[in-house]
């Protein structure tokens, strides 16, 4: 168990600058989640915690200790890989018994023939074995133990692959989108049981994810990545309510935030789309946009008080419905989420009203992406007039 | 039409076929019926396949002073007695096998390191190294053949095994074949390794190794049946002792004696030396097809 620093890490491969001056900090038992689109650099940042990859610049220390030139065999780390990676050529049980192998029997007693006349070797056997066995029993994998890796399902390979990570009982696990090969009923499945294994182990995992909703259920904190940068650093909770950035307000969250072109007019006073809304941004920033989550917007009849919306598409979800559609002449796209009473009546090509933005739910962004603050003005729940 | 076979293409696609296997046979046909046949039957033609098997006389046996009676050989006997007999093919053939064995074995030994480097690790200059490997499959053994042989001579090693085993331990194809395998190896288990704890060396042997057994199959059958059937370069390194022959250069020994060519027992020899490989080739068929076609894995 370790508390894991990054000091302006930087790496570029060639002219690319993959990560441009990264700090980053992960508690001693944490579970934080790098996400970002792919090219973002997390993989990239993933593998120079392992020591897979060397830094162009910056400095990595696991517990205090700087590991800067330390090999990847060194660091304790274990970590999981997309692919599971397990030696296709040995059976589960020797797969989950390499590691070990290789940190307590030192070069001789692993001969194959010789070995077994070392004085030591047949202690550290039972205890390795026993290691093996009771790893083997968390996971729930101990009918699979003289398989080969080709005969198991993705699930089971995912678990050896967890197993062989675990056998160790590193200082942090190291994750690379290690779901992403599961089908998707699977994935929520496992999504649960790692929270859960980290809830047991107690100890520091870093997991690289391009998958949102792999980032928000699971982790203690997650880091947004976009470009090379970590865009934001906070609670999941808080990345969804309360983004820094425009880019994160619309990496997460599905569907995607609804963003549209905002202007400051007559002083302070913010207009959406032309409409004023009942906002002032405080202080400097260029205001640009406006964004909102499509659960906080509403949808009102036809007749209602608001501007005409055109719908384009109703996508049912059960629980829920997605109503798409645009503003006006088709400038903005605008995705509502109703509930199935709300989107009773809503036919596709049919126009209903949008209601008024409610100044509360509204994020205002500038030009370069920032989060500008909003003051209200008027009561919390202002309507506008419809233009 | 593509996809469409008319009854006159299918039987022009294999009598060319046919036409094909019998002009790459005939020689095996003519090797497999002369060791089964006598001196007579062979220069007449006569006999069909498998000769009357007709005790013939020996004119040599008789010129040396034997009876008649004693002369009398049946015609298979004769020619495979011969080919034991008069020539140490045990000896040839034991020669045969720790040649083959020895260079495939030190080829395997630099070749899966070599491989391993120039598909997996990242040094400056590698594209330019590979493209020296690739330039060195051009260079034919007989543009190179006698400046090894003044090299192995003035270091004193012709006539010996070594004469016939280093020229050859590092096979350029052999890197070549494995470094386009390894390729294929997903990144992942190389840094999952590295994780576990292996050093680059116990990679390339514990877990390369393991996965590259079709294709390394693949290349064993090339080298040694490229090895085994040489003539060229032992014919060049051994000139004095018999002791060293390997197998082709004991079918010279029935080659243009003093009252012509032995071909009984020249077919005979040249029979036993081919029946391993055949034996060894359809015992590993199915994995040097898997490794020829190169399908790593997933």
């Amino acid at each position: 168990m370790a508390g894991i620093t990054l000091q302006n890490i930087s790496k570029s491969f060639g002219a690319t600058r993959v990560l441009r001056d990264v700090d980053l900090d992960i508690r001693d038992g944490e579970f934080l989640t790098l996400v970002g689109p792919s090219g973002c650099g997390k993989s990239t940042l993933l593998r120079i915690i392992a020591g897979l990859e060397s830094q162009s610049g910056g400095h990595v220390a696991i517990g205090g200790r700087a590991v800067d030139q330390v090999r990847a065999s060194e660091r304790d780390l274990a970590m999981v890989f997309q692919s599971y990676a397990l030696y296709p050529h040995l059976t589960v049980r020797q797969n989950i018994e390499t590691p070990l192998r290789l940190r307590d029997l030192n070069a001789w007693e692993r001969l194959p023939l010789l070995g077994l006349l070392s004085a030591g070797r047949a202690a550290k056997m039972r205890r390795l074995r026993a290691q093996v066995a009771e790893t083997a029993e968390i996971l729930k994998i101990e009918e699979l133990m003289d398989r080969k890796p080709g005969q198991l399902s993705g699930g089971q390979r995912q678990r050896v692959a967890l197993g062989r990570a675990m056998v160790r009982k590193p200082a942090a696990f190291l994750m690379d989108e290690p779901l992403s090969n599961l089908d998707a009923a699977l994935r929520v499945h496992m999504r649960s049981e790692l929270a859960e294994l980290h809830r047991s182990l107690a100890t520091t995992f870093i997991y690289v994810t391009h998958d949102q909703s792999e980032a928000l259920t699971m982790s203690d904190r997650m880091a947004v990545m976009m470009g090379g940068e970590i865009l934001q650093l906070v609670t999941p909770d808080e990345i969804y309510h309360d983004p820094r950035d425009l880019r994160v307000a619309q990496f997460i969250g599905t569907p995607q935030i609804n963003v549209f072109d905002a202007a400051i007019s007559g002083g302070q006073g913010v207009t959406v789309n032309g409409v004023p809304l009942a906002a002032e941004v405080t202080g400097d920033g260029d205001l640009a946009f406006v964004a909102v989550r499509p659960e906080h917007l509403t949808l009102l009849p036809a007749d209602g008080a608001g501007q005409p919306l055109t719908v384009t598409l109703k996508e049912n979800l059960g629980a829920d419905f997605f109503i798409h559609g645009h503003i006006g002449d088709g400038a903005a796209p605008v995705i509502v989420r109703a509930t199935p009473a709300e989107a009773a009546d809503v036919a596709i090509g049919s126009v209903c009203a949008l209601a008024p933005l409610n100044a509360a739910e509204v994020m205002a962004f500038g030009r370069d992406h920032a989060r500008l603050d909003l003051v209200m003005t008027g009561a919390p729940a202002a309507v506008l007039e419809r233009v | 039409m593509i996809g469409y076979n008319t009854p006159f293409s299918t039987a022009a696609k294999h009598a060319v076929l046919i036409i094909g296997a019998l002009i790459v046979i005939l020689p095996f046909y003519i090797m497999a019926t002369y060791s089964l046949k006598d001196p007579i039957e062979i220069t007449s033609g006569t006999g069909g396949v498998f000769g009357k098997q007709e005790a013939f006389l020996d004119p040599g046996c008789v010129q040396s002073g034997n009876a008649k009676e004693d002369c009398l050989f049946n015609p298979i006997a004769y020619n495979y007695g011969q080919a034991f007999s008069k020539a140490p093919l045990l000896r040839y053939l034991f020669n045969g096998v720790v040649v083959t064995l020895s260079i495939f074995f030190i080829q395997v030994l630099v070749a899966l390191p070599c491989a391993y480097a120039l598909s997996k690790l990242r040094f400056w200059g590698r594209e330019l190294v590979f493209t020296m490997v690739l330039l060195g499959l051009l260079i034919p053994v007989h543009a190179i053949a006698l400046p090894l042989y003044i090299m192995l001579s003035k270091v004193g090693l012709t006539n010996t095994y070594a004469a016939l085993v280093i020229p050859w331990t590092i096979s350029v194809f052999g890197i070549f074949l494995m470094r386009q395998f390894f390729m294929t190896v997903p990144d992942d288990l190389i840094d999952a390794a590295r994780m576990d704890g292996m050093s680059e060396f116990a990679i390339v042997w514990k877990v390369m190794l393991p996965t590259a057994i079709p294709a390394l199959l693949a290349f064993g059958i090339f080298s040694i049946v490229a090895h085994w059937n040489d003539y060229f370069w032992p014919r060049v390194v051994i000139t004095g002792t018999r002791e060293l022959f390997t197998p082709p250069l004991g079918i010279r020994e029935f080659a243009s004696g003093i009252d012509g060519s032995d071909y009984g027992p020249m077919m005979a020899t040249a029979c036993v030396i081919v029946v391993p490989l055949i034996v060894a080739f359809l015992l590993a068929q199915r994995r040097f097809i898997q490794g020829i076609t190169l399908t790593g894995m997933k």
